[in-house]
């Protein structure tokens, strides 16, 4: 949908409109789902989660002001909605090697042993082993790491999708890295 | 910090089918909308709630202030000594 097109159906939100509303939701709630999906290592409460984006997203739409894509918007209150649950949560656990599964503790060897991942291990397998151990960091960290080192992402596109500083993202990104290093280093069988 | 030995990892993980279904869930667009109305039409009715409370408030305050007024000016009158007036008239400007 063209940025006119949004910004005409947010007026209309803006006056009550509840089609408007239902439409704006079906439109954003790929994106919506998409970034809760990536930063959420647990699913059960994905579908609350996107509820309280949305209605903070509703409350907040008279503060739009157009400056920035709609979607960059969306995102940034998606994003810090995100880090506000997983602090919520405080989950820091302790890693035992017995928690991981066979080929996650084959990956963990080999990575320990020789830094190098033989061409058999899963990607799927890979991710769900990151995914478990950056549980270890703090959410922010793990937003940044996500972003920079799974999906890719500049360090300028995360600094637009969080209002962060590039300083900042830069600082948090090495913390965030430095730990998880830690993290597999203390592990033992 | 590329040598931390985890970049094998990071390449691998990368190339992992992440399983999005971003189809909205049945009913979803309905709970939001009917959840937002509800949060707008609480606000609203705080708010009036809040505004009818100052009103009042206010009322009753003006109301305390204009009966003592009346108290205290009718209070000045009373207790003004006759005798006042009688020198009054019986003394000139001049003070004689």
């Amino acid at each position: 949908m063209a940025e006119d097109e949004i910004l005409s159906l947010i007026k209309r939100v803006r006056n009550s409109d509840e089609a408007a509303s239902k439409s704006l939701v079906e439109l954003i709630y790929p994106n919506i789902i998409r970034i809760v999906r990536n930063h959420l290592p647990r699913r059960e409460a994905e579908e609350d989660l996107c509820q309280e984006i949305f209605l903070k997203l509703f409350s907040k739409l008279h503060q739009f002001r157009a400056d920035m894509p709609f979607e960059h918007w969306v995102s940034r209150i998606a994003v810090n909605s995100c880090i506000d649950h997983l602090r919520k949560q405080r989950i820091r656990p302790e890693f035992r090697w017995s928690d991981f599964t066979a080929e996650q503790e084959a990956m963990l060897d080999n990575l320990k042993n020789s830094a190098i991942l033989p061409p058999e291990r899963s990607p799927e397998e890979a991710r769900a082993l990151i995914d478990r151990l950056m549980q270890g960091l703090k959410p922010d960290e793990r937003a940044v790491i996500n972003w920079l080192h799974l999906e890719e992402k500049s360090v300028a596109e995360i600094c637009d999708l969080t209002g962060w500083s590039a300083s900042k993202v830069k600082v948090i990104a090495f913390r965030g890295r430095q730990k998880l290093s830690s993290i597999v280093k203390r592990l033992e069988k | 910090m590329k040598d931390d030995g985890l970049e094998p990892l990071f390449e691998r993980a990368r190339g992992a089918r992440i399983p999005v279904n971003a189809a909205l869930p049945a009913g979803f667009a309905d709970r939001v909308t009917a959840r937002h109305q509800f949060e707008v039409f609480r606000e609203r009715t705080a708010a009036r709630a809040s505004i009818l409370s100052v009103s009042a408030a206010l009322v009753i305050f003006a109301a305390i202030v204009s009966l003592n007024l009346n108290a205290i000016t009718s209070l000045g009158t009373d207790d003004q000594d006759p005798a006042d007036d009688v020198a009054q008239v019986l003394w000139d400007s001049a003070g004689n």
